[in-house]
């Protein structure tokens, strides 16, 4: 799936797929807010235990129990490099599913469900490329507040391969 | 069309078991330890894939399977004398046969002659030797065995039919048997209903009925016998032919009643198979059921964990059914552990013909012995089972037993044995192939690790552990490479593959006495019996079949090795020991309350033993085994986890890999620290 902007394709089609909703989980981390595509969660749950995993990176804050299946949760603060979530009981926790794996992700609080079309949302400004965060596949701006479309699809890939982030 | 699609499918899963069971039957002929019962066996298997392939029109299927049989039944009938030639060939059509299938299944295209030359074989080597001696010994059979001469003008076949009372009850259906003589001409049928009773006496289950046919046909005899096979011995048949020549029909009943085979040892069996009413049921469905009653050992676990100790103490009604409540779901757990379970007979069957091809490349005498063939274990293990089986088995060929001469020379039996066993030991199955031969050269394995740099030259090594050198990738000692071993993969695969089991190998050897592999298996990979520990804040399970003992120690009892783990020394032997906490990187909990050191003696895979020293022993669990790969990827040192009675995952650590990280780093450390010190030995 991909959100990257049709620029050179013309006619109807594209103006029609520029006009198709989506819709968006949005939530909070460190007062900024990001989203994810609603297709990709599966439910939104209140952390209860959680269970630390050695020899994990240390964005993989442990495993829970998601009726009966283990389910690794990722700190995306600590993936994006702006600190850590807290860990407390009734922490929030958005488990969603990418290829077939189901992850859970720590955010501070889950806000609402917004619905944008497509040509809503602009692609991340590149002008800095060395600062540019490799998570993040666009950015929409609704009713003044700026939301950051998160790429799933790298924040857990990636979790799996353990690449080293280049700074 | 789909239900016929269904049909299929269900057709060739039996073909697939029947091939499996033909070649199991001809191998134990093979080895002479075959009975005429094996002979029946493999007779009939033939019989069903034909008549499954005819009824969905596989026509090369059903003419090579129907030569098969006809040569089998010239071995059946003592015609010919069975010897390991005719086996040999017996086996090579098996494997046509199942290519044949296997094209039937895919619709893949086999060129026109593939079948041929086996086809050649089995006709010069069964019938025409039948051929020969049919005229001197069983001049009556001419007319009973036509079956390979199938151009035989049309015969009118009377038969009568008198099944007994108890048919029905035997799940024979005389229909079925109309039906398939029907198919063989033209038929006709007249049934006798003489011995039916009144109406109010009659009992739906017993058969009153008897037949008489009269069926003009070009089929040979045998094809009209073949109707009867299965209700033959039971019924009372009556078989006559007018044609050209009248022959006795007495004569052909007694031909046809003959005891098949003379030539093999007397069924040592009982010669009707035991009757074994199964169904075919889709593994998901199993599995989803297995996974349903781990649900509920872990819910069961949760309501007690919920319930007031002294509230179901004062409740001897509660008492009494929660104790009912365990021992049900406890027996429920085992049942449905029971359905996966499978005889591991089904990949030990294989083996005497991987024995006999790699014995015949190598120019060697070798004999198998299987045993222990009835335990049964997981059916997901046994999947994963056979591949490093069949290569331990053509490693003991190919580098254990030795050359005729050189057998000779040392004074063995010149054909040399592999023994092949399981056995249900404790909570593991222990599955073992040991060789006669040579043993592992242990000057040449040694001599080969060094070469490859697994070893440095000036490390001391037990002999246990140049045995286990042979895990290692990259190690093959045979002087040169041949198509069987010596490329040097395979054992380290093997024992990768036995490791993701959560099994052990292990290798015993002696020098001129040969070499035992043992292969150590746990009975289920979905339930697990552990200890639960406790290191830092968080809880490990440790599975209690590595488990050796548990001690307290008080800590000026570790004591530290210069660049080693601590050892601690139990009863006179000494045993590195590491803290859990430390390795896994977790905050220490406070001081322990007694200033006394809690430690868990493991057992490691490929032997040794080690000690972990933990927080807090917490129990003794059941649990249910969850895949942590499912959703993210294994981790060094972490066989699984599991969830526990409150619902928190606890992790199951693999004590043996944890040990050996530890070992490594320490090794590593001990040979940079050797490294800088004396450069001219590791040059050397």
């Amino acid at each position: 799936m991909t959100y990257a902007l049709d620029r050179v394709s013309h006619g109807r089609e594209a103006v029609e797929r520029r006009e198709e909703r989506i819709q968006f989980v949005t939530f909070v981390l460190n007062a900024q807010q990001y989203c994810i595509d609603i297709m990709s969660v599966r439910e939104i749950r209140m952390l209860q235990g959680i269970t630390s995993l050695p020899g994990a990176p240390d964005y993989v804050r442990g495993v829970i129990n998601l009726r009966g299946t283990i389910v690794p949760v990722c700190d995306p603060k600590l993936r994006f490099g702006i600190g850590e979530t807290s860990i407390a009981p009734g922490s929030a926790v958005v488990v969603v599913s990418v290829e077939g794996r189901l992850n859970g992700l720590l955010v501070d609080e889950v806000l609402d469900i917004v619905s944008v079309t497509r040509s809503e949302i602009a692609p991340v400004p590149d002008a800095d490329n060395s600062r540019r965060n490799p998570f993040f596949q666009g950015l929409i701006t609704l009713n003044d507040d700026l939301l950051i479309v998160i790429d799933l699809g790298r924040l857990i890939a990636e979790a799996e391969s353990e690449l080293p982030l280049d700074a | 069309m789909q239900q016929i699609d269904q049909f299929k499918v269900t057709y060739f899963q039996e073909c697939d078991e029947l091939l499996g069971k033909l070649e199991g039957h001809l191998s134990e002929i093979a080895r002479l330890t075959g009975t005429a019962e094996d002979l029946n066996a493999a007779f009939r298997a033939i019989h069903s894939i034909k008549g499954g392939a005819a009824m969905f029109g596989f026509k090369r299927l059903v003419q090579f399977a129907h030569i098969f049989e006809s040569a089998l039944d010239a071995l059946r009938s003592g015609r010919i004398e069975v010897n390991s030639g005719l086996i040999e060939k017996a086996l090579q059509a098996t494997d046509i046969l199942a290519d044949l299938a296997a094209s039937a299944r895919t619709g893949e295209f086999l060129p026109e002659e593939f079948e041929g030359d086996a086809r050649e074989n089995l006709e010069q080597a069964f019938l025409g030797v039948a051929a020969g001696n049919k005229a001197q010994t069983h001049d009556k059979l001419d007319i009973a065995n036509p079956g390979y001469q199938d151009q035989l003008g049309p015969a009118t076949f009377h038969i009568r039919f008198e099944p007994p009372s108890d048919m029905l009850r035997r799940a024979i259906d005389p229909l079925v048997l109309v039906r398939n003589l029907a198919a063989l001409g033209k038929l006709e049928t007249k049934v006798d209903a003489s011995k039916l009773p009144s109406f109010a006496e009659v009992d739906p289950a017993v058969s009153y009925l008897s037949w008489s046919f009269e069926l003009v046909t070009s089929a040979p005899l045998q094809s009209v016998r073949d109707v009867f096979e299965f209700v033959s011995d039971s019924c009372k048949l009556e078989i006559s032919v007018q044609e050209a020549a009248a022959i006795d029909a007495a004569a052909v009943e007694a031909a046809f009643n003959e005891i098949p085979a003379a030539k093999l040892p007397a069924a040592s069996r009982p010669p009707k198979e035991r009757i074994i009413s199964s169904i075919r049921v889709d593994l998901d469905r199993v599995e989803r059921l297995v996974d349903l009653v781990g649900e509920i050992t872990i819910a069961q676990a949760m309501v007690l964990q919920h319930l007031d100790q002294s509230m179901i103490d004062s409740n001897s009604e509660l008492f009494r059914a929660l104790s009912q409540l365990l021992q049900h779901s406890r027996n429920l757990q085992d049942g449905v552990m029971s359905i996966r379970a499978q005889p591991i007979g089904s990949i030990f069957s294989r083996m005497p013909r991987v024995a006999r091809e790699v014995a015949q490349q190598t120019g060697r005498a070798v004999d198998i012995v299987l045993s222990g063939e009835e335990t049964e274990i997981d059916k997901t293990i046994i999947e994963q089972l056979s591949d490093p089986l069949v290569h331990i088995v053509r490693n003991s060929i190919d580098h254990g037993i030795e050359s005729a001469e050189e057998r000779r020379a040392a004074g063995k039996n010149e054909v040399g044995t592999v023994k092949l066993s399981a056995a249900q030991r404790g909570g593991r199955i222990v599955v073992e192939v040991s060789d006669d031969g040579r043993g592992i050269n242990r000057h040449a394995v040694r001599q080969r690790a060094i070469q490859r740099n697994l070893i440095s030259s000036d490390v001391e090594l037990t002999d246990e552990e140049v045995n286990n050198l042979i895990f290692s990738p990259g190690l093959s000692t045979a002087q040169s490479v041949t198509g069987i071993s010596g490329r040097g993969v395979g054992m380290d695969v093997v024992y990768k593959n036995i490791q993701k089991l959560g099994g052990r190998v292990t290798v015993l050897s002696q020098p001129g006495a040969g070499t035992t592999t043992t292969i150590t298996l746990p009975l289920t990979l979905a339930v697990l019996e552990g200890m639960l520990v406790r290191a830092g804040c968080e809880q490990y399970l440790i599975p209690l079949n590595n488990i050796v003992e548990c001690l307290v120690i008080p800590p000026s009892d570790l004591k530290p090795v210069a660049g080693a783990s601590d050892m601690i020394n139990v009863r006179g032997q000494q045993i590195p020991v590491f803290d859990l906490a430390q390795h896994l990187g977790l905050a220490k909990a406070k001081a322990k309350s007694n200033g006394r050191v809690q430690v868990v003696l493991t057992e490691l895979e490929g032997g040794g033993v080690c000690g972990v020293i933990v927080d807090e022993i917490c129990g003794h669990n059941q649990v249910v085994i969850k895949s942590i790969r499912q959703n993210f990827r294994d981790l060094p040192g972490i066989a699984g986890a599991t969830i526990l009675g409150d619902g928190n995952v606890a992790l199951i650590l693999d004590v043996t890999q944890m040990a050996r990280i530890a070992s490594t780093q320490r090794t590593k450390q001990v040979h940079s620290q050797r490294a800088t010190a004396q450069p001219e030995i590791q040059a050397a």
